[in-house]
């Protein structure tokens, strides 16, 4: 079963509501990523900010030092002894400087021997120590550094180094960067070296409080997955958490970024995609970097993602149900109709199927005699219901029959199709000729139904014995008789006019002519290309194919329209109609009233005697039982009777004909192989006074026999007898059919 | 062919028709039955066992026995009615006037 209106509507709503808030998701996430990223940058630029003040403090405190100190020293220059005492001073009054020495000329004070350098540091505890370096104390790096260092008039930096171990004795040796500046003597003569060692180690320590304070601000429990790094102005760190680092090269995209003050890039940091942030310490030319993994960064842009994330789907979910709750509230009340609605059309639908006419399969075998005509339809309505009819009834061996199309389709063409069957039902028992069915189904329409209805019709009334076919068309397609098409007046649909006078036509149709007749579903029928199948085209094909029974003929034009129409939808009703007249049905063997059916009386009581023996020749011949033989005898020998007391006739004339009824559907099932039921049709024909026996004034039986005025004895009779009585007046000639009913014994040849 | 006997019995007359009491018949069914309107002083019984058919013409004659000897305050009775007369009989009303027998 397919899925429920309110289901369907629900998905579609979730799909709208869910795309909305894909689009949504992704539009805050990157905005808040943008901003994000520019509150870390602005962040880690203060962060920086406070480093490089720190660095520039520190620097310029051992320069300060260095240069208050210089005059003192160069004063006591020519006493080597005051030496130790401004190294401890200087250390003393500068908790920056981690040690301080001061490096004389070799020899310069021929006492002191070659190497002769008073200096100050600090012990683990802090206390500042004071000793003289002997010449087993680093003399390499002395006479390097002297070397170098003395010749320069000004003081200045030197790269970063580990402390020598001995110097640094159980401690783990520092990193150390030296402020050196030179001492001169009276004569203005560089001859000592004044050096002050700055701990890088120290300096980290003091940057890391600054960057703590704020980095834990903005980043608790995820701190330790940002640090920072600084290198020196050849691009060695020369501060870095990782220790191993140390005096070694930077990888040369990080060296790359120092070519502008500050700024950010990224890039992928020991295998982590990281932001890094630079700014450059310009007094010493050292850049100082921060690296934060984008993860760190966009963890709180990522946490609220999730959270709206999260939020929406609980939406997305209330939604759902409320959406489920509330449609299925309004829509299915409508499904439920439409379900009844549908049921009820295909109720309709098995209704108006069985106010068809049942055609008999012709392959079934049958007891039957042949009949004299041979008779097929079939109806395929576009909706359940549609507005096509058609409908065939045998009375006095004549094939009443009609095809008609309702203006319009579905239900209300439906209703009006009945209304229209229903008629023509009870016209065909009263009247005679197809113009006599029209005219009263057109009054009767008229009158009754003011909608605008109109019904296009073919009604035809076709003798069986003589094949002469009386039909009337009022608005229909054209019928086919034999290939080609018959003439018609151009006649109103009927329901158009209430006035309008159909009138009859005439045809005469040979033994075996076939009448072909259809609705414009199938002329109308289009293609997928939107082209008509034409009524030319229906005519060709009739003529083409040449069909041996009625169903063929409509089985093949069936075939040939679903064939033409393919996959278009079928967009009208389709009502297919075929007759063919066999032959006059007397010429059956078993009935032969061939011979000696005619009785010419003249109009005196002398002749009756005549009658008698006439209808009980009749009578036996055409198999009636007595009971059967004698009401038709006395409807008979009471019409006669009237017509020679009353008419005033010269002669009358009586014939007879049988044959067997139109079989239903409940006949065929129930009928037992032997018996028959059969129609003897007796006609009196006199030229005398108009009198039409059925319109007489019945017999008021509530009056006791004895006290009724005489005569009307006769008429009764005639109308109890007779099963099917009609009259005509034609050419001056009284014209009445008395109809009987029986049922015959037939004996199988097998 | 009709046949028509008269039986008289002095209270009751016994009229027995035979054969088809039809249009072509009835003249002869009124000379036949003439004495019948002679009397009037007895029932008519009406012997019908041999009749097989009757018309509407049949059915006056018969009617006028009845009117007559009512007249005379006597009764006209039908014996041996076959079915499908007293059918014909019931339609025209004729059985509520006669007795049967």
């Amino acid at each position: 079963m397919a899925k429920s209106l309110s289901s369907r509507l629900t998905y579609r709503i979730m799909a709208v509501v869910l795309a909305m808030l894909i689009v949504i998701t992704t539009v805050v996430h990157f905005f808040v990523k943008e901003y994000m990223l520019d509150e870390a940058r602005e962040r880690y630029l203060r962060v920086m900010l406070e480093g490089k003040q720190e660095v520039s403090r520190w620097l310029s405190d051992v320069y300060v030092a260095m240069e208050n100190n210089v005059h003192d020293i160069e004063r006591d220059i020519d006493n080597p002894d005051a030496m130790l005492g401004h190294m401890e001073r200087i250390l003393t009054q500068n908790p920056s400087i981690a040690c301080c020495a001061l490096l004389v000329e070799p020899s310069f004070y021929p006492a002191k021997g070659r190497v002769f350098i008073p200096y100050a540091r600090r012990d683990t505890s802090w206390v500042v120590r004071v000793a003289v370096a002997d010449s087993t104390y680093h003399s390499d790096f002395y006479d390097e550094w002297f070397g170098q260092l003395v010749q320069k008039e000004e003081g200045g930096w030197t790269k970063a180094y580990y402390e020598n171990e001995q110097v640094a004795g159980d401690q783990e040796p520092r990193l150390l960067t030296t402020y050196t500046m030179p001492i001169h003597n009276r004569e203005g003569k560089p001859v000592a070296l004044l050096c002050a060692d700055l701990s890088l180690g120290g300096l980290r320590e003091r940057i890391l409080e600054n960057v703590k304070e704020v980095n834990d601000q903005y980043e608790q429990g995820l701190r330790q997955q940002t640090y920072f790094f600084i290198i020196d102005l050849k691009g060695n760190y020369i501060m870095h958490p990782d220790r191993q680092r140390m005096l070694t090269q930077c990888d040369k995209g990080v060296s790359n970024m120092m070519k502008t003050q500050r700024g950010t890039c990224m890039m992928e940091v020991d295998g982590v995609m990281s932001r890094l942030y630079y700014r450059t310490i310009n007094e010493i030319g050292w850049v100082m970097v921060i690296v934060t993994p984008e993860d760190v960064i966009l963890f709180k842009a990522r946490r609220l993602n999730i959270i709206i994330l999260m939020v929406m789907l609980s939406g997305l979910l209330a939604i759902y149900l409320f959406c489920r709750h509330q449609i299925k509230g309004i829509a299915d009340p409508f499904a439920m109709q439409k379900a009844t609605l549908d049921h009820e059309l295909k109720i309709a639908n098995g209704i108006q199927m069985a106010m068809l006419p049942k055609m008999l399969n012709p392959q079934e075998p049958s007891s039957l005699p042949p009949l004299s005509y041979d008779f097929y339809a079939s109806l395929i309505p576009a909706r359940e219901v549609g507005g096509d009819l058609y409908d065939f009834f045998l009375r006095n061996n004549r094939l009443f029959f009609c095809i008609g199309d309702v203006c319009g389709k579905g239900v209300p063409a439906a209703l009006m199709m009945a209304v229209m069957r229903a008629m023509f039902r009870s016209e065909t028992r009263r009247s005679n000729t197809a113009a006599d069915i029209v005219n009263t189904l057109n009054r009767n329409l008229s009158e009754e139904y003011t909608a605008g209805y109109f019904i296009t019709m073919f009604v035809g009334v076709l003798d069986l014995t003589t094949g002469l076919l009386n039909y009337c068309n009022a608005g229909h397609e054209p019928a086919i008789l034999s290939g080609a098409l018959l003439p018609v007046k151009p006649n109103l649909p009927v329901g158009a006019l209430p006035d309008w006078n159909y009138e009859d036509q005439h045809a005469q149709l040979q033994r075996d002519d076939m009448l072909f007749l259809y609705t414009d579903g199938i002329s109308e029928a289009m293609n997928t290309e939107g082209k008509q199948f034409g009524r030319a085209h229906v005519l060709q094909l009739v003529n083409e194919r040449s069909c041996n029974t009625s169903r063929q003929l409509v089985e093949f034009m069936q075939d040939e329209v679903h064939h033409y129409v393919g996959d278009a939808a079928q967009s009208d009703d389709i009502t297919l109609l075929a007759i063919k007249w066999l032959a006059p049905l007397s010429e059956h063997p078993t009935i032969s009233l061939l011979d000696n059916n005619i009785l010419t009386l003249k109009s005196s009581m002398d002749d009756i005697a005549q009658l008698e023996p006439f209808i009980a020749n009749i009578a036996q011949r055409a198999g009636m039982g007595s009971r059967e033989a004698k009401r038709l005898r006395l409807a008979v020998e009471e019409a006669v009777a009237n017509i020679i007391h009353y008419g005033e006739a010269t002669s009358i004339t009586l014939k007879a004909e049988a044959q067997p009824t139109a079989p239903s559907q409940a006949e065929v099932q129930t009928t037992t192989s032997s018996q028959v039921g059969m129609c003897l049709l007796l006609t009196i024909d006199d030229d005398g006074k108009p009198f039409d026996p059925t319109a007489a004034s019945p017999t008021d039986f509530s009056v006791p026999a004895d006290q009724r005025p005489s005569g009307g004895l006769g008429i009764m009779f005639l109308h109890q007898m007779a099963d099917g009585l009609e009259y005509q007046r034609i050419d001056g000639h009284n014209i009445l059919r008395i109809e009987m009913s029986y049922n015959h014994e037939i004996v199988q040849s097998i | 062919m009709l046949n028509i006997t008269i039986n008289d019995q002095g209270e009751k007359l016994v009229v027995a028709i035979c054969g088809d009491l039809d249009n072509a018949a009835s003249s002869q069914a009124e000379s036949s039955l003439a004495p019948v309107f002679e009397r009037t002083d007895c029932d008519v019984i009406i012997n019908c066992a041999e009749l097989n058919y009757i018309s509407s013409s049949g059915l006056r004659i018969l009617l006028n026995i009845y009117k007559h000897t009512r007249s005379n305050g006597h009764q006209a009775i039908l014996k041996s009615l076959s079915e499908d007369l007293k059918e014909v009989f019931q339609l025209c009303g004729f059985l509520q006037l006669f007795k049967e027998l």
